[in-house]
């Protein structure tokens, strides 16, 4: 059906009236002749309006007139009509010629080039990938079908060191540059000859050396800042050993180093047992506040400076103690803020609550909070081996306590000699 | 269906004549005796094949000529989709439909 609609439309019918008494005639006599009638209506006794193939309308002529019938056409649908017109409206015809071939071409550049990267660039800065593209046509204004994406890409792969992976996706009129730098180990500074020292005060436990000269050893008691591993190494005094070994490997060596010291980048791990200790307070008698649940809201609509009430279930709150919530809702169209503002202020119950602590209680809390504090000390890997809690003060106020705290840690860092 | 009140007596056998030599042969009937065949969507459409040209048409009856008589359809807005010279279809509200014999 719906393609015999669009045959009709390509082919163009027209809608007729017939006015006359026996339009039931005229519908036999133009059927039974083969003339094809459709969307029949009346819209009035003795008026019909139906559609007609313009090919069928001057026969149909012949028919109204043996039916005593009036017969007009009010209207003109399809190709034939639509072509007739636009060829009377030649611009008009023309203007859309033109603008299918502005869209065409417009289309076909390039309007922006844009660099994108899962990470921010960090070697290279996207102007210098924009103007080595534009070495490559891959530029503002350049034709779209002249740019080859995947030769470009590789040039781009190519001139750059620091980029492992180009890719050039044409999007419409925008070009999408992907960029994925090389990730470089990181220029160290470790790579430059320093020492170990501790980071912290402690006993070693033991120390592992990856390079440089120990200078401590497991067991000792070490503070901050004592070298443990040196990156300076002497040369041995007296060799016979040495001596040997240095033939073999070559006689330049052999000369400079017994005067001068080498210096080593110093790597190891000392692993150390360090001692924390955090001091704690703890009231017997706590105040609290405590939700109740209970609230009760006030909605104000400010419009410029006037305040408008849309809805209050505190006239006047009559909680004794309460915690107020203000949320303030603007209103924007676009990028304006517009002058009006919901402001709805939320009273909550609060219930004042004394809780008094037992010993037992005050103690486990002393060293929860103890523990809190010290844990936010531990540096990664710390691996506690004790722990231990002395109440150092208690009376019927408040207990205070000690809370000691045994790790095992690397405490080796790395300074860099001068 | 239209062999009830016909009073011709002699056109009454040669229909059942006919419609018997159509039972037997299990030819449809429609065929075999001019019938109409009228299908029915609901209240809104009604489709006529084999029929006999337009009676009367307002938008509040329809009447058709058939082979045995006559298709009244009565209801509300009536419109002709189309009409060909042995089938039509009428949309509208479709309130009754007599067969006048």
């Amino acid at each position: 059906m719906i393609f015999w609609r669009l045959w009709s439309l390509i082919r163009g019918y027209v809608v007729i009236v017939v006015e006359g008494k026996q339009i039931e005639k005229f519908i036999n006599m133009a059927v039974s002749r083969g003339y094809n009638l459709w969307d029949i209506s009346q819209p009035m006794e003795n008026v019909l309006t139906a559609k007609v193939d313009v090919s069928v309308y001057p026969r149909l002529r012949h028919v109204a007139r043996t039916c005593r019938c009036k017969m007009r056409i009010s209207r003109k649908t399809g190709l034939p009509f639509t072509a007739a017109k636009m060829r009377k409206r030649k611009m008009l015809f023309a203007g859309a010629v033109i603008f299918f071939l502005a869209l065409y071409i417009l289309s076909s550049f390039i309007w922006s080039v844009e660099v994108t990267s899962s990470r921010e660039l960090k070697t290279i800065t996207e102007q210098q990938v924009l103007d080595a593209a534009a070495k490559y046509g891959i530029k503002r204004g350049a034709l779209r079908y002249a740019i080859d994406n995947r030769k470009a890409a590789e040039a781009l792969e190519k001139e750059f060191m620091e980029v492992s992976w180009v890719g050039i996706e044409i999007r419409g009129t925008k070009i999408i540059i992907d960029v994925v730098e090389k990730i470089l180990p990181e220029e160290d500074e470790r790579s430059r000859p320093g020492n170990i020292v501790a980071q912290k005060d402690g006993v070693i436990k033991e120390i592992l050396v990856l390079s440089g000269e120990p200078k401590a050893a497991a067991g000792d008691t070490v503070k901050k800042g004592d070298i443990l591993i040196s990156g300076i190494i002497y040369p041995e005094l007296p060799e016979e050993k040495e001596g040997k070994a240095e033939e073999d490997t070559g006689d330049e060596d052999d000369k400079e180093q017994p005067e001068e010291p080498r210096y080593v980048s110093a790597r190891g791990i000392v692993r150390a047992r360090v001692w924390y200790e955090a001091k704690t307070r703890v009231p017997l008698v706590q105040h609290k506040e405590e939700l109740t649940g209970q609230k009760q809201q006030v909605v104000v609509l400010r419009i410029g400076e006037e305040e408008v009430t849309l809805k209050n279930q505190a006239k006047g709150n009559k909680y004794k103690h309460f915690r107020t919530d203000r949320d303030v809702k603007r209103f924007s169209l676009w990028k304006y803020r517009l002058p009006v503002e919901l402001i709805t202020t939320t009273y909550h119950q609060i219930e004042k609550v004394d809780i008094y602590l037992s010993m037992v209680e005050a103690r486990s809390q002393a060293e929860e909070v103890a523990m809190k504090d010290i844990s936010s000390r531990l540096p990664e890997g710390a691996e506690v081996v004790s722990r231990r809690t002395v109440i150092t003060s208690a009376n019927e106020k408040e207990l205070k306590a000690k809370v000691y705290v045994e790790t095992l840690e690397n405490i080796a860092r790395f300074v860099p000699l001068k | 269906m239209g062999d009830k009140n016909l009073k011709n007596s002699l056109e009454n056998r040669k229909k059942k004549m006919q419609q018997s030599f159509a039972n037997v042969f299990e030819i449809p009937e429609d065929t075999m005796l001019n019938l109409p065949k009228i299908t029915m969507m609901g209240n809104t459409q009604v489709f006529i094949e084999n029929h006999m040209g337009v009676i009367e048409y307002t938008p509040q009856k329809l009447r058709i000529g058939v082979s045995f008589g006559e298709i009244e359809i009565n209801g509300r807005e009536f419109f002709l989709k189309n009409i060909l010279s042995d089938e039509l279809s009428l949309q509208g509200h479709i309130e009754s439909i007599i067969f006048n014999t």
